[in-house]
């Protein structure tokens, strides 16, 4: 809608949002692939050192260490909590089920306590002894009791797991059940009059139709998991657990920055995240992009 | 007062496309004025650009002799009714109608009286606390006009404000809005799709065609004077016959050949043109309306017709007949239902020259006879 | 049959979902001797009130909470007009520039929010504003994705809508704040929610800005709690279920504008 006298209106209505952003978002990103270059002790004192912190990162296998814990958690979360999510909408949106919403709503719940107080509920459920984890295995399977959960390397990752799952599956079975109340219901009758079974029917008519969302929520879990840092911050109580066990890049990034002063290895950390991120991004659209030309 | 003048407008978009062709334009003050033409013929953008949704390319706009070429809608105090109503679904009824006033800021009782009078006039009173969402087509067009009347406007715009109504309650809006416009006397601009709604509602109606105004005229003057060949087939229901034709010089007066057949124009006095020698000569077309093709018995040899029925559709008392002509150009007459025609048949048709219209290979229409 | 076992899968995996927010609820209200001797639920008659009369007479848990609605409410406020507005004029207007502005802001959503802490640090250290509630405010506003959600919605807001309301006599923000916001209340709604739960919940960069106990917000706080009041286990449950009310209220209160919103970004991906 072209108006002469309104053409200023847009340059005013976004310079609010644009000014900001470029202060608190254009600048940082630019700021931070400068910092990576240098040494710094505190935001005052800095020494350029090219890409030396970047080729340090490489060696340093505390960083290594945190990149195994961080893979093997998002490998652990999205093979467990989306095939999970995916089969719950999938019952929910069968036709014969009553009770929806209160269904969904149940699922959702987890996601309503957030991430930081999740984690504090848990650090008692999980807690040895009195905590409700033990106490309910106990009590079913006679297991003991004083399983130590977060102070045993073998288990801290597991335990992390199984946080997640309880905070993140239902909030994913949301999108799934939506794109699956958005495939057309006549695709089904027209596949059944064609003689699809119910695995047919799932493998050509169910997948194809939620296929957008479910790249979507794979891509967007596995980022989200690379990110991981206050469930593992808060329920190894602020450290990074034992042997290292919990330790995440990102919590990697947090000791060297902020509690190390050492802002320029941390950015360096930011930006190595920021491209394995990338890259696994990729490769999954590239995975599921190749698969669709195939059929 | 409030006359609203288009001087040498034009319309161009960024894109290269002129939708608008140096408009010359006048409306009276208190003037109904409909323009009117198929889709894409500039009529909306010359609405948009009255109202001030479109910028003018070239040209000025002048209102009550003041040029607002750059002002913003809100400062040109025009009203408008949209097409699809354009009412605030989260507003009542009452709070769409006020919406206007309360932005020019008026007393905050004078709103209220204001609205309840218009609400009254248009019979929205019962409706006045719903939200658009629960009314009617109707009812939303009704409220859509009272946001446009609770106003005191210089000008009523209104787009194609009928053409989301069924059949009935459009003929009844119809009637509706050009009794409102006549109480209140506020100049209004209509611009439609439908040749019906323009020849009955207008004072003078504006014909449009790619982008060029082709003729403003009273609807009668339009139906029987049109300038050119595409006024003279987009007024009127159902279309005029345009059949080509060419004038023989004989000695009796003048006479035209129509497919193959030759008709008298006697000494042309009869028409309505004004045939000297050399007019005539320019003669490539006849336009002939459906309602005007006579009982062959009526006109002399010389003026007659043949052809072979090729279709018949009944209209009650009325008949379409579709023939073909001795060289196959179709004509369509409209005949007394009282002979059953068949298809294939061959039948006779009579001319009347006082009822003929002749163009020239420009399109334009031969002189009409003054007076 | 079949139904039947689908039932039985579906309210199995409520119960796990439910269980342990029960277990959180019941445990608020325990007292903390009875953590070792009922690691369920104690009798109905050994439930005690004590927790929360610690949490507001010893501990400074209400300046936690006034501090988290502070900061949380000035940043969604801040963030709901910047986002609207902005989403507005990519939506309903064409001018130079549009494009290069959407292309650059989309790139920068890829970008992992960790990238920025280090330079983001040192930015807000450099306003003087470490140990704020500014520090964590301002930097708070820009959310690209807001933005986005809002332009996506109105672009639904038909043009003669916005023509009628020009005609009416609206400036050209006055569309904005009479015609478009009040059609986009639900859009309006789920950025609420996202961006408040966002915002209560944040935690990494109140850590890193945040110094003195009396600024805390609630995720930084209840953390802190921890180390300080050793063990007083009913306590921290009894903050955490406080802590997470206004959360769930504002959900009830928009849930159904907040599900639409969240699977609209979806299907756009």
């Amino acid at each position: 809608m072209p108006l002469r006298t309104a053409r200023t209106a847009p340059y005013l209505f976004l310079a609010p949002f644009v000014l900001s952003f470029l202060i608190f978002g254009a600048y940082p990103i630019i700021r931070s692939v400068m910092l990576s270059f240098y040494i710094t002790s505190g935001p005052e004192a800095q020494h350029f050192v090219g890409l030396d912190n970047y080729l340090h990162l490489l060696q340093d296998p505390d960083f290594w260490t945190a990149v195994r814990n961080t893979a093997t958690f998002a490998l652990g979360s999205v093979l467990l909590q989306l095939p999970l999510s995916l089969g719950l909408a999938l019952l929910l949106n069968r036709a014969d089920i009553r009770g929806r919403n209160v269904f969904r709503f149940i699922f959702f719940s987890p996601n309503l306590m957030g991430l930081v107080f999740s984690a504090l509920l848990f650090m008692l459920i999980l807690a040895p002894r009195f905590g409700l984890l033990n106490a309910a295995l106990h009590a079913l399977f006679g297991l003991p009791s004083t399983t130590r959960w977060l102070s045993t390397p073998s288990l801290v990752m597991p335990a992390l797991i199984m946080v997640a799952l309880w905070l993140y599956t239902g909030f994913n079975m949301v999108y799934f059940l939506a794109a699956l109340q958005a495939v057309d219901g006549e695709l089904y009758e027209a596949a059944t009059i064609d003689g699809a079974g119910r695995w047919a029917q799932f493998w050509h008519v169910t997948l194809p139709g939620i296929r957008p969302v479910l790249i979507f929520v794979v891509v967007l879990s596995t980022i989200g998991s690379f990110q991981l840092f206050e469930l593992a911050f808060l329920l190894l109580g602020n450290s990074s657990g034992p042997d290292q066990a919990g330790l995440t890049i990102v919590m990697y990034l947090y000791q060297n920055g902020f509690l190390g002063g050492d802002l320029g290895y941390a950015a360096a950390i930011g930006w190595t995240l920021a491209l394995m991120v990338l890259l696994l991004a990729l490769v999954q659209l590239r995975i599921t992009g190749t698969g669709k030309e195939a059929r | 007062m409030a006359e609203i003048a288009f001087r040498n407008v034009n319309k161009i978009y960024p894109n290269g496309f002129q939708a608008v062709h140096r408009l010359d334009l006048s409306i009276a003050d208190g003037e109904f004025l409909v323009m009117v033409g198929p889709s894409g013929c500039g009529k909306s953008t010359t609405l948009r650009m009255l109202a001030g949704l479109e910028t003018i390319s070239s040209g000025d706009l002048l209102i009550a002799g003041h040029r607002v070429n750059d002002l913003h809608p809100r400062a040109r105090n025009i009203a408008m009714v949209f097409q699809s109503y354009a009412l605030y679904p989260h507003k009542t009824v009452q709070g769409n109608i006020e919406f206007p006033l309360r932005m020019a800021r008026l007393p905050a009782a004078e709103v209220k009286t204001r609205a309840l009078e218009v609400a009254r006039m248009l019979e929205l009173e019962p409706l006045l606390q719903r939200k658009p969402g629960l009314l009617s087509g109707g009812q939303r067009q009704r409220v859509a006009m009272a946001r446009a009347l609770v106003r005191d406007p210089v000008a009523f715009l209104m787009d194609e404000p009928l053409s989301n109504l069924d059949a009935k309650l459009r003929v009844q809006m119809r009637a509706e809005i050009a009794a409102l416009q006549r109480r209140t006397g506020t100049t209004t601009v209509y611009v439609t799709h439908d040749q019906v709604e323009a020849m009955t509602m207008g004072d003078r109606v504006a014909v449009f065609k790619d982008g060029l105004l082709q003729q403003v005229d009273t609807p009668q003057q339009l139906f029987e004077r049109p300038v050119n060949t595409f006024v003279a087939g987009f007024i009127g229901s159902p279309s005029m016959n345009l059949i080509t034709a060419r004038r023989e010089p004989a000695g009796g007066g003048p006479v035209l050949v129509v497919a193959g057949e030759r008709i008298s124009l006697g000494k042309g006095m009869e028409t309505r043109f004004n045939l000297t020698d050399a007019d005539a000569e320019r003669v490539v077309c006849l336009g002939l309306r459906p309602e005007d093709v006579v009982d062959p018995q009526l006109v002399g040899e010389d003026r007659r017709l043949h052809g072979r029925v090729a279709l018949t559709e009944l209209l009650g008392r009325e008949q379409m007949v579709y023939l073909d002509l001795r060289d196959g150009t179709r004509l369509v007459a409209r005949l007394h239902a009282d002979r059953r025609l068949k298809a294939g048949e061959e039948i006779a048709v009579g001319i009347d020259p006082a009822r003929l219209y002749l163009f020239q290979a420009d399109g334009r229409a031969l002189p009409y006879r003054q007076g | 049959m079949r139904r039947l076992v689908v039932y039985m899968l579906l309210v199995l995996f409520a119960l796990l979902c439910l269980v342990p927010i029960a277990w959180l609820v019941a445990s608020a209200f325990k007292a903390n001797a009875d953590f070792h001797v009922y690691p369920v639920v104690p009798p109905v008659d050994r439930l005690t009130l004590a927790n929360f009369t610690s949490l507001f007479t010893q501990m400074p848990f209400l300046r936690f909470m006034m501090n988290s609605f502070f900061v949380a409410g000035a940043t969604v406020i801040l963030q709901l007009f910047f986002s609207s507005l902005g989403g507005f004029a990519l939506a309903k207007y064409d001018f130079a520039g549009k494009k290069a502005v959407m292309g650059v802001m989309l790139a920068t959503m890829m970008i992992p929010g960790p990238v920025l802490l280090a330079p983001m640090y040192e930015l807000i250290y450099h306003m003087g504003l470490i140990d704020s509630h500014l520090g964590l405010i301002v930097p708070g506003m820009v959310n690209v994705f807001g933005m986005f959600l809002f332009r996506q919605s109105m672009l639904s807001v038909p043009d003669e809508m916005l023509q009628a309301a020009r005609i009416d006599g609206c400036n050209e923000f006055q569309i904005f704040w009479h015609v478009v916001m009040p059609v986009s209340r639900p859009i309006v709604g789920a950025f609420c929610l996202i961006a408040f739960m966002g915002t209560w919940n944040s935690f990494l960069w109140p850590q890193i800005i945040l110094q003195s106990s009396d600024r805390f917000t609630l995720p930084i706080g209840l953390n802190q709690m921890i180390g300080v009041y050793e063990a007083d286990y009913g306590a921290m449950m009894a903050g955490t279920l406080l802590a997470v009310l206004p959360v769930v209220v504002l959900f009830f209160l928009l849930q159904k504008e907040f599900i639409a919103g969240l699977t609209k970004g979806a299907v756009k991906g």
